[in-house]
């Protein structure tokens, strides 16, 4: 969005040293995947128990919680360099962000027959998966959508 | 009676040396200068980074509370929790999770991979470098932020604390049982604190940053755990997908 040409320069060269996705390299070694050993500090749920079972249900979500137009940020770091843009984004909990990104900026509306905002229990079988951001979206078109507990909610393209 | 002179002596150099008070009093009662740099809360700042650069195997757990502002100004707060198991230099895994979402990224020195387990979603991207080296890789050419990245970065040229504007000492606090140092700064677009646990093992057991580019203000807050003798094993570092995982490609991010 904002990001001047001083920091876009390393991040293409970087581009180039990570270009490649590798294939996944893994042996089947040890049971990796599964939780590491257990949760630790004050949230020790993390490893599993009740919350884990609770399915999360946001279809009554007013809309208006998605006009987001800013965020906390979680790093300080985040402003180390002058050049990075505090506003690009708020930090690793910001995982609802994509849907009001958009609505913030006002970006073109995304032809699309599906309402920015509104819940569905599952996407058509066209859809590809994708990372972005660190974030799963299913591509469906032109329609996207994020996981949101068992449901998806349909957010703006993210790029 | 002795006792009654002397209070009346004591009054009396008091009263009758206002400009010698003067002189002396500074140091505790003049106001320091709006944006001042103490000296003090930067090498704080520098003993905790330097701290936790010898930490070679941890784990940290956080709890953030965040907030997002609306259109109107309105703000609302959310939570997510993570939790870090690190081997320095190379190796790292973290769980990070939400009402919204649960993600992990587990690094082993050669190869992070970022998986969601709700979906059985992973993608991998090769790297070879440290932790510090890694998020901001990560941050730069993907988007992905990290969950306490600045504790990676604090004591490390990456995070200088030459920008600071202004640095004070807010006095003791108490984070759970820990009795902390507490101090306040101020740089570019933000505002934060951070609560340094006293004694010989300075760590940060709150950070709460207050984003500066909105009025309304989005604080987030940190409560920090930290497990310095952790009994997780190697294994944590090594990514092995989950039976019916699918790979999913990373795009990059995006610049508009």
């Amino acid at each position: 969005m904002k990001r001047s040409f001083g920091n876009l320069l390393p991040a293409s060269l970087a581009a180039l040293v990570l270009a490649s996705f590798a294939v996944a390299p893994y042996a089947d070694a040890a049971g990796g995947g599964g939780r590491g050993g257990g949760g630790g500090g004050a949230h020790a749920a993390a490893g599993g128990g009740a919350r884990q079972n609770a399915q999360v249900n946001n279809s009554r979500t007013d809309t208006r919680t998605n006009d987001v137009r800013s965020t906390s940020v979680t790093n300080v770091s985040v402003d180390r360099n002058v050049n990075v843009d505090v506003d690009r984004r708020g930090g690793w909990d910001n995982d609802y962000h994509p849907v009001a990104r958009a609505a913030a900026v006002g970006a073109a509306v995304a032809v699309t027959s599906a309402i920015v905002g509104s819940m569905v229990q599952s996407v058509p079988p066209n859809c590809v998966p994708v990372n972005y951001g660190g974030m799963v979206y299913q591509q469906c078109g032109s329609t996207w959508y994020q996981p949101q507990g068992s449901q998806y909610v349909v957010v703006n393209p993210p790029y | 009676m002795v006792c009654r002179i002397l209070v009346l002596g004591l009054l009396a150099m008091t009263l009758a040396a206002p400009s010698a008070h003067a002189q002396t009093a500074p140091a505790g009662a003049a106001k320091p200068a709006a944006g001042a740099v103490d000296p003090a809360a930067i090498q704080a700042l520098k003993d905790m980074g330097a701290f936790l650069q010898t930490l070679k195997r941890f784990r940290v757990s956080t709890e953030l509370t965040g907030e997002r502002v609306l259109a109107d100004g309105q703000k609302l707060q959310h939570t997510a929790t993570a939790d870090l198991d690190v081997e320095r230099p190379y190796k790292l895994r973290a769980l990070m999770h939400s009402a919204r979402s649960e993600r992990e990224l587990v690094y082993d020195g050669k190869t992070v991979a970022l998986y969601t387990p709700a979906q059985k979603y992973y993608s991998t991207v090769e790297f070879g470098g440290t932790i510090g080296e890694l998020i901001n890789r990560l941050e730069e050419r993907y988007g992905v932020e990290f969950p306490l990245q600045d504790l990676f970065l604090f004591g490390t040229p990456a995070a200088p604390f030459d920008k600071i504007d202004s640095a004070m000492n807010v006095g003791q606090d108490f984070v759970g049982d820990d009795l902390c140092d507490h101090y306040a700064f101020r740089q570019a677009k933000v505002d934060w604190q951070v609560w340094i646990t006293t004694g010989s093992k300075p760590l940060p057991r709150k950070i709460v940053i207050t984003n500066r580019t909105d009025e309304a203000r989005p604080q987030s807050v940190s409560l920090i755990d930290w497990n310095l003798k952790p009994n997780f094993k190697d294994s944590v570092f090594k990514f092995t997908p989950p039976k019916g995982a699918s790979k999913i490609e990373i795009v990059p991010l995006k610049t508009k």
